[in-house]
């Protein structure tokens, strides 16, 4: 968390996520192009700008499989969610690798002609009509824009100047890259390769992020079932939420209200409030966090929120909205309500006992 | 924030939570053996691109009558070793013809200097001046325009292949041909390199055949539209020395 917009805000584990990022795609790109060409069954070697290019696109294609594969690993696993602290380096490198490919492209394929390189990449294939011989270089250019812009807005200063809910959707097109990336490979490489390992590789790292989200959408799908308990409490439609003792002690329980709002019931001490489950900073599930210094801590990014008032602590300024509680013939209840963000509200007082 | 739980992870606190102390240096070695693993499987796999290549160090002075179309090619007349003559398409570096040259001298004796482009026994002309010489010059004829063996019409065919660009095919890029190639090969033959069709099976004896349009002139510009894909037309077929010329029937190409 910071008050402060600076390039990047170092800490450990930032600076151990990113060793191994760069260990693995230096060792990627050394490995591709000095040592597996030795086992290759080459007449002549492949033209060294073509493997450069084979080797930086090959490598931004399995790095965003794996940036989109974090996602719901860390939803089906919670070991998973460290990964999650500092994705945007991945990102932004990620950004990087795709932009190595694209120059040795441009500067091979496209150059070297009496046509300009950028018009010539425009230009030189206009077969959209087509599915094989379709210009697969746009699909390219597609994704590669925005993966810049991602990683041009990857900083919390645009996430704070376009608000979390703008950022988080321009940031969700990171699956609409994905997806022209897969057929950029598909209608491209694929079509020429006649050896299947890249193809196996392709389709295999494809079908991987498509089933584990499958995956974390039925479980989340599930989890709402279960969290869905809006049985009215003696004539009013407050969101039964269940006996304190249910939720554990510095964590919080989720319940989902009517219209499909997710609450975090956090206990405190021997206290009870409610948040909006949704992070200020990236929409991170606050609920399955912890309370930390008395601040319920989003295990995404450690942003952190008072459960009284939805407050960061200063100097900090994100608020998320609170929500009323009762306890109720020793019940816990939610106003499915939502207070405006920061609204102070009183929380349930536990007796010792049933906070112990 | 001064302490944290022992099975939740904040990131910028440094120490680990002790669930998590073999957890994830053991998914960050993973991580990395996997892109190891991956870089050694793709790049190792890759595709023979042949064994064509530009042959740089081996400069060439060569002799014979320089035609213009189809597109630029060099005749020889039959000798022993070749009883057909030789017939040698011709470009300039980079994607360029020398459409300029051989309109210029067309049909005339020449002297063409360059360096080959040569792949198994298919070779092309990589026309370039040296040492104050043009790359092409007209000069006193070694023999008359009727040594050339004669134009040979070998009928009308139905082939199936892939048309390219023969500069690339040839070698000037490793691989030269296929649909990733596609927007190379069109750059090239509107550059002014020979588009060639590279035949599915032999015809002939090659695989290797220069094309043209009906009349005998440079492909239209509908063919870019189908380079790089395995296509099948009918047309005449011609030899001209030992390169053969295949006048395609716009009309009857297919995809296949």
């Amino acid at each position: 968390m910071s008050v402060q917009y600076k390039p990047v805000i170092w800490d450990r584990n930032k600076m151990l996520y990113d060793v191994v990022l760069i260990i693995a795609v230096g060792l990627y790109i050394y490995l591709y192009l000095r040592v597996a060409p030795m086992w290759a069954n080459w007449a002549r070697p492949v033209d060294p700008q073509i493997q450069r290019m084979r080797a930086f696109g090959s490598c931004a294609f399995l790095m965003l499989t794996f940036i989109l594969c974090i996602g719901p690993l860390a939803r089906l696993d919670k070991r998973f969610l460290p990964l999650l602290y500092n994705r945007r380096h991945f990102g932004v490198l990620t950004c990087v690798v795709a932009a190595s490919h694209a120059v040795y492209v441009l500067d091979w394929y496209y150059n070297f002609s009496p046509t300009p390189k950028y018009e010539a990449l425009l230009n030189s294939n206009t077969s959209f009509g087509l599915i094989l011989g379709f210009p697969f270089e746009a699909l390219g250019i597609f994704a590669f824009a925005i993966l810049v812009v991602l990683a041009v807005t990857s900083h919390d200063f645009w996430l704070s100047f376009l608000t979390p809910p703008v950022w988080k959707a321009i940031h969700m097109s990171v699956y609409v890259a994905y997806a022209a990336v897969v057929a950029h490979i598909a209608l491209g490489y694929l079509q020429s390769a006649k050896n299947p390992t890249f193809a196996v590789i392709a389709v295999g790292g494809a079908l991987t992020v498509v089933i584990l989200h499958l995956m974390a959408g039925r479980r989340e799908g599930a989890l709402d079932a279960t969290a869905s308990d809006v049985t009215a409490s003696d004539a009013t439609d407050w969101v039964r939420v269940g006996e304190p003792f249910e939720i554990l002690p510095d964590r919080a329980k989720i319940v989902v209200t009517p219209d499909g709002e997710r609450v975090a019931v956090v206990r405190h001490g021997d206290k009870i409030s409610a948040l909006s489950n949704v992070c200020a900073h990236q929409n991170g599930p606050l609920g399955e966090g912890r309370v930390i210094d008395g601040c319920l801590t989003c295990p995404w990014h450690g942003h952190q929120f008072r459960p009284e008032d939805g407050c960061a602590p200063a100097p900090f300024t994100d608020k998320v909205p609170t929500y009323r509680v009762k306890l109720e013939n020793g019940v816990i209840y939610v106003d499915p309500t939502p207070n405006p963000k920061g609204t102070y509200v009183e929380p349930v007082q536990l007796s010792t006992e049933a906070a112990s | 924030m001064s302490r944290q739980d022992d099975d939740f992870f904040v990131g910028y606190l440094s120490r680990w939570p002790a669930t998590l102390k073999t957890f994830l240096p053991l998914v960050a070695l993973l991580f990395i053996a996997g892109f190891a693993v991956g870089a050694i499987a793709v790049s190792a796999t890759q595709d023979d691109p042949g064994n064509g290549a530009i042959q740089w160090g081996q400069r060439l002075t060569e002799r014979g009558y320089i035609y213009a179309e189809p597109y630029p090619h060099l005749r020889q007349a039959p000798t022993a070793e070749h009883p057909q003559g030789r017939t040698f398409t011709m470009v300039r570096a980079g994607k360029r013809g020398v459409q300029d040259l051989a309109t210029r001298f067309d049909g005339q004796f020449v002297e063409v200097l360059g360096v080959w482009t040569r792949r198994g026994e298919l070779e092309m002309i990589q026309a370039g001046g040296r040492q104050g010489k043009p790359a092409v010059a007209a000069v006193e004829p070694d023999y008359a325009v009727d040594a050339l063996t004669v134009t040979e019409d070998l009928g009308r065919w139905r082939i199936a292949g892939e048309i390219c660009d023969g500069k690339c095919y040839l070698g000037a890029m490793r691989p030269g041909r296929g649909l990733a190639h596609k927007a190379c090969a069109n750059l090239c033959i509107i550059g002014g390199a020979p588009a060639v069709l590279v035949t599915a099976e032999p015809v002939e004896g090659t695989e290797f055949l220069l094309l043209a349009d009906e009349t005998g002139a440079p492909l239209p510009e509908g063919v870019y539209d189908l380079t790089a894909i395995l296509i099948e037309a009918e047309g005449q077929l011609e030899r001209r020395g030992d390169l053969l010329v295949f006048k395609i029937d716009f009309d009857s190409v297919r995809r296949l």
